[in-house]
């Protein structure tokens, strides 16, 4: 029997690890994914980061500073297996995979029941959202992976003195969003678990506030640290709607209504529900069912974090939470909540990724509603979750032309075509088409970055536009004709187009995944500033 | 003499206030009436005087009224306040108000049949006076409103007949308020169908020992739901209103299917995710009935307060063995009841799914009832009537903001939703009949983005005091795209190049036709602003 139970997990486990790896190339790498990837093959060869920093702490991109765990992650995939699409997932579907494993052994810990672990098992390994998650490089699979690992070791009889500080020290250097979700979280564990010695959990929250309060400590000491939390983690206090329309709505006055009574229900508390309804949204049934991210950027096409037949069990899985006053699983909604509180300072950002983290517990509450349901309708119902998922990856290039903005794969051609024109030439693109080209290029080409030298050790929101003969022109650059090093073509938008005008000389067209021509191969022979 | 006891003169009191939340200045609030209603009321003037719609067609199931179709009921049943109150504005809106406040005693009573717990079923009938979308919709020409109170009315005589073994007639009063429920009202076409079967599986032990009983309700629905099914099938009017608004006319399902090359699978994903949509806590609690522009800031069609009482009302239900099949009933209604705003093509539409909104109200009374129970234990009396303090206070202030948002800000941020200024622009034109040969009005009008009121005709008649039979004869198609003429009027769109060189003209138009600055400043002798002050239309002197 034991051998059999023991044949069943390997058997779901490596089907985990099948879903996650068919197709190896999809989803299509998104400007962020290629940077991280590009910076992976960066720092295996050359030991620095896409600004020549030798193996630094902190990373930059687009939008904020991205911690390192993830990029020396990815470095690893490409020394074992090169630079290749494998070389860059295979990390992340490595901790997808183990994922899946550790959300069977967390839930032994809350359940002993013999086949509730089993179901949390199948229902991680086909979740969508940890397959999509687990597919390209990303932070929140490896967060959601090791929170599970530290729960398993903070739930274990003994408390282990050096995994679980390197656990902490880890998942520290993956996200910033959850640092303050860590103290809560390591308190309800040990609170939960009742075996741990009083000293080794007093050990423990004093490891974790004083790691907790040096690391954001280091963290504003970056000189755009503050900014970077304040717009990025907290943006709900940089917020101007809410303020904005309570103005507004306190300058719609009533005859005879007191004023006094307008500043006691327009006021800046709103704030707060503002931020509870940015939690609400993103914990709402629809994304967890129905569609985890709208725009595609992070899941499938008309799919949320699970099957949707699994709606039955988790609503199940509620009523028997509710109704059951047994001692571990009570605390399931409440580590939810705390994985996910730090959501409620995003407001007015809806980020379906930070979301990630709650669903392997999610999973384990969908699995607790198999418990009253009989083995046929249980079968039926995982039966056709996993229909569902399989489904889906036949509907893949569905996906692709619902991403072609942030995941775009039509621009392989174009930029493969302009390398080889880069090699004897200067060439230009239009920065308008894509999110940001420069990581694709480097990560689809041997293209060199042209290092500038930097103002500052750690610059906040940086965009790189130059490689080497590449040059990305924006609406600020201007082209005049010159003698020397001019630009001999350009993959222009239409807004070049119109500003070059007759100058340029069509050479090949260029569709959009959605099949709309979006950019033209074009001769010119001009220089640009 | 019968004296009443303090629980039905308390049940009164209750039913009083929520009339009085529905009927207090019905004319003034909302400001004006718009497209709907005053269509609705011109209409039913005309059937009273002429047994014909505007257009001339005799005692129409559905009314063509603006272009859409509407299903007459709502204006059959508004000539009986017509005959009451005569051709008053609030006329229209009494019908909605009066079945609004009928709801109440309606959620009552079902409820209180079902739970057999009094105070259970005067919170529910409270917490439904005072929910926002309950008062919404009952002072606006609404027929929801009606359909809701018949289900209910007709969910308590069912429950009274096979839980409570009462007599027999029960059952078929309750089979047909829901049958009227569903001529009413398309959404309660869709979802009568499933309560009755979700009755039916509820009470499928008593049914089973009444077969005969059961076969013999069974019957009279189908033969009182005969005539609606033909007439869906013959009537292409009733038709059309019904697939103008089904699903398929979502343009984000038509990228969905182009996406996917799979209408099944889209289907599938769009109706699942637009059903899961419904149930959104932001949408039910925080500003689902989009009445101010201020995205996160407004009201739901259930009061913010009413978030904690509903999920208290659900763990009440479960865990609470004695009203586990009256929960089991509850929320599958509840589930039943935001189909058709699953399967029509808003995002969200609250007016369709006003039957879930009244039954989470009635979870919320769950809730309040379950947080009086855990109250009730606290020794300590100081703290206790600290926390029923706090709780009723919240709500209070709750309800006070919703009044405040719909009195105030409603009016100010929505105000074109209600063709507002048309009344205004309607008795200006009439007030300038005898002063120019022909009056234009270009009913293009809008705040961000324009729009087309598609009413103006009825504003003119009806302000006008034009009565439906000279109306029936003045009324005409013009040439131009959609014109509209009748007496000296035309409804249109201005084309100012040309439109200019008319004389002795009046013509009524918003910037969105003619800019301002393309009209030499005499010539404009009015201008009628949106309720917030912003420039809605202008008349000008040719």
């Amino acid at each position: 029997m034991k051998i059999h139970k023991e044949l069943i997990t390997i058997l779901l486990i490596v089907s985990a690890l099948v879903v996650r790896i068919i197709p190896i190339n999809f989803p299509v790498f998104s400007a962020d994914d290629a940077r991280i990837a590009a910076r992976g093959e960066m720092l295996v060869h050359s030991g620095t980061d896409e600004l020549g920093r030798k193996f630094p702490l902190i990373f930059n991109s687009l939008e904020d500073y991205q911690l390192p765990l993830t990029s020396y992650m990815t470095a690893l995939g490409i020394l074992i297996f090169g630079k290749t699409d494998l070389g860059a997932r295979v990390p992340f579907i490595i901790f997808g995979t183990v994922l899946v494993f550790l959300s069977y052994k967390v839930t032994k810990n809350f359940f002993k029941d013999g086949k509730i672990p089993f179901f949390a098992l199948i229902i991680t390994a086909f979740s969508p959202a940890l397959i999509y998650f687990s597919k390209f490089p990303n932070e929140f699979i490896i967060f959601a992976c090791l929170l599970l690992l530290l729960i398993n070791f903070l739930m274990a009889e003994k408390l282990n003195r050096i995994i679980i500080p390197l656990i902490i020290i880890c998942i520290f250097l993956t996200t910033k969003i959850f640092w303050i979700a860590i103290i809560p979280l390591t308190f309800l564990i040990l609170h939960i678990n009742t075996s741990l010695q009083r000293k080794d959990k007093i050990y423990l929250i004093l490891f974790t506030v004083i790691l907790s309060v040096a690391i954001i400590l280091v963290f504003i000491k970056i000189p755009q640290g503050p900014r970077s939390l304040v717009e990025n983690n907290f943006s709900s206090i940089n917020d101007m709607t809410v303020k904005n329309g309570i103005e507004r709505l306190r300058s719609q006055t009533l005859p005879g209504w007191p004023v006094v009574l307008d500043k006691i229900l327009f006021n800046k508390m709103y704030t707060l529900i503002a931020s509870f309804s940015n939690w609400l949204q993103l914990l709402q049934l629809s994304t967890l069912f129905a569609q985890l991210d709208k725009n595609g950027q992070f899941g499938f096409l008309g799919v949320g974090a699970f099957p949707k037949i699994t709606i039955i069990p988790f609503v199940l899985g509620i009523f028997y939470l509710i109704r059951e006053k047994k001692n571990k699983i009570k605390y399931l909604p409440i580590l939810v909540i705390i994985l996910t509180f730090p959501l409620l300072f995003l407001f007015p950002n809806i980020k379906v990724e930070y979301l990630l983290v709650a669903i392997p517990i999610i999973g384990i509450i969908i699995s607790l509603g198999f418990i009253n349901l009989s083995p046929k309708i249980t079968g039926l119902i995982l039966s056709f979750a996993i229909f569902e998922v399989v489904a889906n990856l036949f509907f893949i290039n569905s996906n692709i032309r619902n991403t072609e903005n942030f995941r775009p794969l039509w621009i392989n051609q174009l930029i493969t075509d302009g390398y080889k024109l880069s090699l004897n030439n200067n060439i230009a693109y239009s920065d308008n088409f894509t999110e940001d080209l420069i990581p694709h290029i480097q990560w689809l080409t041997p293209a060199s970055i042209k290092l500038l030298p930097l103002d500052l050790s750690y610059p906040y929101k940086y965009r790189q536009t130059e490689l080497t003969n590449i040059k990305m022109v924006g609406e600020s650059n201007t082209f005049y004709v010159c003698d020397d090093r001019s630009f001999k073509f350009i993959f222009a938008t239409k807004r070049e187009l119109e500003r070059l005008g007759n100058k340029a000389t069509l050479v090949k067209v260029y569709r959009n995944d959605l099949g709309k021509e979006f950019v033209t191969l074009n001769k010119i022979d001009l220089c640009i500033n | 003499m019968y004296k009443l006891n303090w629980k039905q003169v308390l049940i009164f009191l209750v039913i009083l206030f929520g009339g009085f939340l529905r009927f207090f200045k019905l004319s003034e609030y909302p400001i004006q009436l718009n497209h709907d209603e005053v269509s609705q009321l011109y209409d039913t003037a005309s059937i009273m005087q002429t047994g014909k719609d505007i257009y001339g067609n005799f005692l129409p199931l559905a009314f063509f009224s603006t272009g859409d179709y509407k299903v007459g009921h709502y204006i059959y049943i508004n000539t009986f306040s017509y005959l009451l109150f005569g051709n008053k504005e609030f006329t229209i809106r009494v019908p909605a108000a009066f079945f609004g406040t009928l709801t109440i005693l309606a959620v009552f009573l079902f409820v209180n049949v079902l739970t057999k717990n009094w105070i259970i079923a005067i919170f529910s009938a409270f917490l439904v006076s005072i929910t926002p979308s309950e008062i919404f919709y009952s002072r606006k020409s609404f027929e929801n409103v009606i359909g809701v109170c018949l289900v209910f009315f007709g969910l308590f005589s069912l429950i009274n007949n096979f839980l409570n073994q009462k007599s027999k007639i029960w059952g078929f009063i309750g089979i047909f308020l829901l049958s009227l429920a569903m001529y009413i009202y398309t959404t309660h076409t869709i979802i009568v169908p499933l309560i009755l079967f979700l009755s039916a599986f509820s009470c499928r032990k008593q049914l089973y020992m009444h077969k005969k009983y059961a076969f013999s309700l069974f019957c009279t629905w189908i033969i009182f739901i005969t005539p609606l099914i033909m007439t869906t099938l013959i009537n292409s009017d009733l038709r059309y209103r019904a697939t103008s608004v089904f699903v398929s006319q979502d343009s984000n399902l038509g990228r969905l299917i182009s996406l996917n090359g799979n209408s099944f699978k889209s289907y599938l994903d769009f109706v699942f995710l637009k059903f899961l949509n419904q149930i959104n806590p932001v949408y039910l609690f925080i500003n689902g009935l989009d009445l101010t522009n201020q995205s996160i800031i407004g009201i739901g069609p259930l009061l913010f307060i009413q978030l904690p009482l509903v999920i208290l009302g659900i763990i009440f239900l479960i865990r609470n063995k004695l009203f586990s099949s009256q929960g089991v009933f509850l929320l599958g209604l509840i589930i039943i009841s935001f189909i058709p705003s699953a399967i029509t093509f808003e995002d969200y539409s609250p007016h369709r799914a006003m039957f879930a909104f009244t039954n989470l109200s009635i979870i919320s009374a769950f809730g309040l009832y379950s947080l009086i129970l855990f109250i009730k234990k606290i020794i300590n009396k100081k703290i206790k009537w600290l926390i029923l303090l706090v709780i009723f206070s919240a709500l209070f202030l709750n309800f006070v903001y919703f009044i405040r948002i719909y009195i105030g800000s409603y009016a100010f941020e929505k105000s074109e939703k209600m063709q507002y200024p048309f009344k205004k622009i309607s008795l200006y034109a009439w007030s300038q009949y005898n002063n120019f040969n022909s009056i234009i009005l270009d009913p293009k009008f809008g705040k961000i983005t324009p729009i087309i009121g598609v009413g103006m005709h009825y504003y003119l008649a009806y302000y006008g005091n034009v009565s439906p039979v000279s109306f029936q004869k003045l009324y005409k198609t013009g040439n131009k795209p959609r014109e509209i003429l009748f007496d000296k009027f035309s409804i249109r769109e201005v084309y100012w190049p040309e439109d200019r060189n008319l004389t002795n003209t009046l013509v009524i138009v918003s910037p969105w036709s003619v800019p301002l600055s393309d009209v030499s400043e005499n010539l404009i002798i009015e201008k009628f602003y949106f309720y917030d002050g912003t420039l809605a239309f202008y008349a000008i002197k040719l």
